[in-house]
């Protein structure tokens, strides 16, 4: 999955207009997006992607990029 | 006003994750489908994990805990431990929101229990905010001189209130399920404080709080089927409901700047605190208002939320005994006390150890 696919399914998830999304913004401190929110975006992702995310590394996530990373690598390896 | 002692109880008991989540399948399957089921459960999990609970504490059969056992467990020790005779307590405030009594107040009774005949004796609801806003009224009281001696005192028993109400986790559909997340993260416990004009082992100093009403339905428990026209859960009420999206993004949001206002008014700032103690929705919440607050994350070495869940009223005062059990508070120690309630409201209590 391309990171502009990736843009889409978190614009889709959230609510979020896909062109204000890049690898540098952060849901929280530029978005405004509630932890809940992203939880529940994540386990959306987890249960349409069959993959389960480092529950400690995710809080350390600080960016979209890094989430995309993450999502692309643990596709990878599944 | 001082602290002269701090009592706390939990219970035993314990409910897992896949506790609640049987709960709620069970009080949802007849309405959903195999694949709503397959991921509500999937879903309920992982935000637990996510949110970093692994058990709630709860009331053990074994043990024969209730409400009032609980309360007077913890009132007894504060007592004991301060070395105050009942009779020389004036007066008994009682914060709980799970509290049961509407007549008489839980406060009479439980002064009854203690051995305190005669004094002042009443309850106050100020949701999670209750046993802060305990202390803000009793040091109302010491300054004047009114009374010497004061016991705050609350306890939170909320499945034993899920049972009595005959509550279930009735969702419509699987998204509705964060309005009911609040409800499948709290836990039981009780805790209760002496405080004291002179003397005792910390010295609050300031106690400030910033209310709106603008939220005033983020979380809602009342009396099943209670009339609530214009609530945003519709028009009458049963069971807890809340909105964790919205709480958890206000908080965010707004506390640290209020935090920040106050300490500038007290002359002091984030960096001087030497221990935070925060209401416990989760470590991601704490450490995502300690970054605001450009405070180091081990100023905040207090974790019950894993294991008990989130007490309401009881958190803070209990992590508050647990710091000082575990040897985290040295004299001359900065603390700071972090409250946040639905309404929405936050409070900051400062004290000198």
């Amino acid at each position: 999955m391309t990171f502009d696919e990736f843009k889409l399914m978190v614009s889709d998830g959230l609510g979020i207009d896909d062109t204000l999304l890049n690898r540098d913004l952060s849901f929280r401190d530029d978005l405004g997006i509630d932890s809940l929110s992203v939880i529940n975006f994540l386990v959306k992702i987890e249960h349409k992607f069959k993959f389960k995310f480092d529950v400690e590394h995710i809080w350390a996530m600080k960016n979209l990029g890094e989430i995309y990373d993450t999502f692309t690598e643990a596709l990878n390896n599944k | 006003m001082f602290i002269t002692s701090i009592g706390y109880y939990i219970p035993d008991g314990r409910i897992t994750n896949s506790d609640i989540t049987e709960i709620l399948v069970e009080d949802n399957k007849e309405h959903f489908s195999k694949e709503d089921i397959e991921f509500l459960t999937y879903s309920c999990t992982r935000k637990f994990e996510f949110l970093g609970i692994e058990t709630r504490s709860c009331c053990s059969e074994e043990n024969g805990d209730h409400f009032a056992s609980m309360a007077e467990k913890a009132a007894r020790k504060a007592i004991d431990q301060a070395g105050i005779p009942p009779e020389e307590i004036d007066c008994l405030i009682f914060s709980g929101v799970t509290n049961p009594f509407r007549e008489p107040s839980f406060a009479i009774m439980l002064a009854h229990r203690l051995g305190i005949k005669t004094g002042d004796f009443f309850d106050i609801n100020d949701t999670c905010n209750g046993f802060m806003k305990s202390i803000d009224v009793a040091g109302l009281y010491l300054k004047s001189e009114k009374y010497r001696h004061i016991l705050v005192a609350t306890c939170e028993s909320p499945y034993d209130l899920k049972n009595t109400l005959k509550l279930d986790i009735h969702i419509e559909n699987t998204d509705q399920i964060d309005n009911r997340l609040s409800g499948l993260i709290v836990g039981t416990g009780a805790a209760a404080m002496i405080l004291s004009s002179d003397g005792g082992k910390g010295r609050i100093t300031h106690y400030g709080e910033q209310r709106t009403s603008n939220d005033w339905d983020a979380s809602m428990l009342t009396l099943p089927g209670t009339a609530v026209p214009g609530a945003k859960y519709g028009d009458t009420i049963t069971g807890f409901w809340s909105d964790g999206r919205l709480i958890s993004s206000s908080l965010i949001r707004e506390m640290p700047e209020f935090i920040l206002r106050k300490l500038s008014e007290w002359g002091l700032d984030a960096q001087s605190i030497d221990l935070f103690i925060h209401h416990q929705l989760g470590n991601n919440v704490t450490f995502a208002l300690m970054d605001k607050l450009n405070a180091d994350h081990q100023k905040a070495p207090v974790n019950t939320f894993k294991q008990f869940g989130n007490m309401a009223t009881v958190n803070i005062p209990v992590n508050l005994a647990i710091a000082d059990e575990q040897g985290l508070i040295k004299k001359g120690d900065s603390i700071l006390l972090l409250s946040s309630s639905c309404g929405l409201s936050y409070a900051l209590l400062h004290i000198v150890w």
